[in-house]
Order: structure tokens, then sequence, then C-alpha cells
């Protein structure tokens, strides 16, 4: 029976595939896991594709809200994006719709987190409790 | 006796009783007399005076032993009264020392017992003082924080309706200018 595959290998091989618009590999990914049960690996494995895309071109971010983005939001992050990490990478904007986050935009990619929305800010307030 | 007397007294003195006669005097009764006289002199001398004598001189010599005796002892108790009287002063000096000793003692026992009430007292209220300062600095802690809870939720209850999509979006376009 063949060895595991390693984590860097793997992400290696999804990114490369992705960049091809080969979205299918992340099932195969995933079935592949399942079957070495390695799900605990599942996060840290997305953010090595993640890093791995992100050095081939391809920016990828999570971006949590309160309401359904716009249009000019979505353009606005990714002008963002490209100023900060990379001038001519391709953006790819994941949305999640989180109405606990009140207000704001957390956006997170492989190179770190911008949170502000305003649940965080409460959370820091109640933070200085003594 | 009387024989015998009468016999020597007739045989020697006849002829000298008229000088005698003259007088009163018998002078053989007086020779007989006074040799029985002198006889009781001797008798007396020997066997009765000595004893007397020795008997006397026994009895003064134990009287003046026991005027001596008595002497010596008044002497004693003059000189053990007199003793007596300085251990009695010695004693009611001693006394005095040890009263005016036990009083600077008592008097130095209750000011150190002031002294240490105070003390004590002193620290109760140090320790009452720093007690309620603590429980100040605790309720100020705990009003502190029940304060920035109760904010915290007014804020989130408030801005979550409030705060709608088109706000939002102003929200997070002045966050992305904020974060360039």
């Amino acid at each position: 029976m063949a060895g595991r595959v390693s984590r860097r290998k793997l992400a290696e091989y999804a990114a490369e595939q992705l960049a091809q618009n080969n979205s299918a590999v992340m099932d195969e990914i995933a079935a592949l896991l399942v079957s070495e049960k390695r799900g605990r690996d599942g996060d840290l494995i997305v953010a090595d594709i993640e890093r791995d895309l992100a050095e081939r071109g391809i920016i990828v971010a999570t971006v949590e809200s309160a309401h359904a983005l716009s249009d000019e939001t979505r353009q606005e992050l990714t002008q963002l994006l490209q100023s900060e990490l990379n001038p001519e990478a391709t953006v790819m904007l994941r949305e999640l719709v989180r109405p606990e986050l009140i207000g704001g935009v957390k956006v997170t990619t492989a190179n770190g987190v911008l949170d502000v929305t305003i649940a965080k800010k409460l959370t820091d307030l109640r933070a200085k409790t003594i | 006796m009387n024989y015998f007397i009468t016999q020597f007294a007739t045989a020697e003195h006849a002829p000298k009783a008229d000088l005698f006669q003259s007088l009163g005097i018998d002078w053989k009764l007086l020779a007989l007399q006074t040799v029985a006289f002198l006889l009781l002199l001797v008798i007396l001398r020997k066997w009765v005076y000595p004893p007397l004598v020795a008997m006397l001189d026994k009895r003064d010599a134990d009287m003046q032993a026991s005027a001596k005796a008595a002497k010596d002892a008044r002497d004693a108790a003059d000189a053990a009264e007199v003793k007596t009287e300085e251990m009695l002063k010695k004693a009611r000096k001693e006394a005095a020392q040890i009263v005016a000793s036990a009083r600077d003692e008592a008097a130095e026992l209750v000011d150190a017992a002031h002294k240490k009430a105070a003390d004590k007292a002193d620290a109760l209220v140090k320790s009452a003082q720093d007690e309620i300062a603590k429980e100040v600095e605790s309720a100020k802690k705990a009003l502190h924080n029940e304060t920035l809870e109760l904010v915290t939720s007014a804020t989130g209850t408030i801005l979550r309706k409030k705060v709608d999509a088109k706000t939002d979006e102003a929200l997070i376009s002045q966050a992305i200018k904020e974060a360039r």
C-alpha cells in the first residue's frame, strides 16, 4: 500500500488543478482525507492550497459580512487585496453571510486576516473588563 | 557535868574570893564559863563555822552567778532587741523598695497594655480601611465590567436594529478606505 501523501504535496497538486479551473480536485482531496482518516488536516490543507495559489497569482479570500456584498463592495475589496498583496493577481472572493457580525467585514487570506466587523469591536470592548 | 564543873571550881581559886565576891563575880564560875565559851568557840569554829561559811560563800557565789547570768541575759536581750530593730528597719526598707518597684512595674505594664491596645486599635482601623478600600476597588471593577457589558449589549442590540444593508455597505467602504 502506498504511503501517505504529504500535506504540502497535496496542496501543490490541488493549487495546480484549480489554477487550471479543475474544481473537481477538491472532491478528490476530500475523499482522500476521509479514506486516510485525516479529516483534521482539512483546514490546514485549504490554507496550504490558498498559499500555493497566492504564489501562482491567485488570491483566494474568504469574506464574511452581516449582509450580502454589493458589486461595489466586491470591487473595492478586490482592489484592496491587489494593492496589498499582488497588483497582478486574480482575486477570488468566497463570501459568507453571518448576521451575528452585525456590520463591517472580515477578510481572511492565506497571508492574514482583516477584521473590521462591529462584532469584533464589541468583543474588543468586552475584553477591556478588569 | 555539874559535878565536874563544881569540883574544879572549888579546888583552885579560894584565896581570891573576896575581890571577886565584892564585885559579885564568881571567878570559878567565870573560868568555867570562859573555858566553856572557848570550847564552844573551838567547836563552832571547827565544825559549825566552816560549813556555814562555805554554805554562805556558796550562796553568795550562786547569787553572784545568778546576777551575772541575769545581767548577761539582759545584755543578750538588749542586743537581740537592737538586732531585731535593725532587721525590722531593714525589712521595712526592703518592703518599701519592693512596693515602689512593684508600683513602677505596674505602671509600666499599664502603659504597655495601653500602647498595645492603641496599636491593636490602629491596626484594626487600618485593616478595616484597607478592607474597605479593597471592597471599593472591587465594587468599582464590578461596576466597570457590568457597565461595559451593558453598553456592549445595548450597543449590539441597537446596532443590529439600525445597521441595514445600505448602512453596512457604507461601513465596509469606510473600513476599506481606512485599511489602505
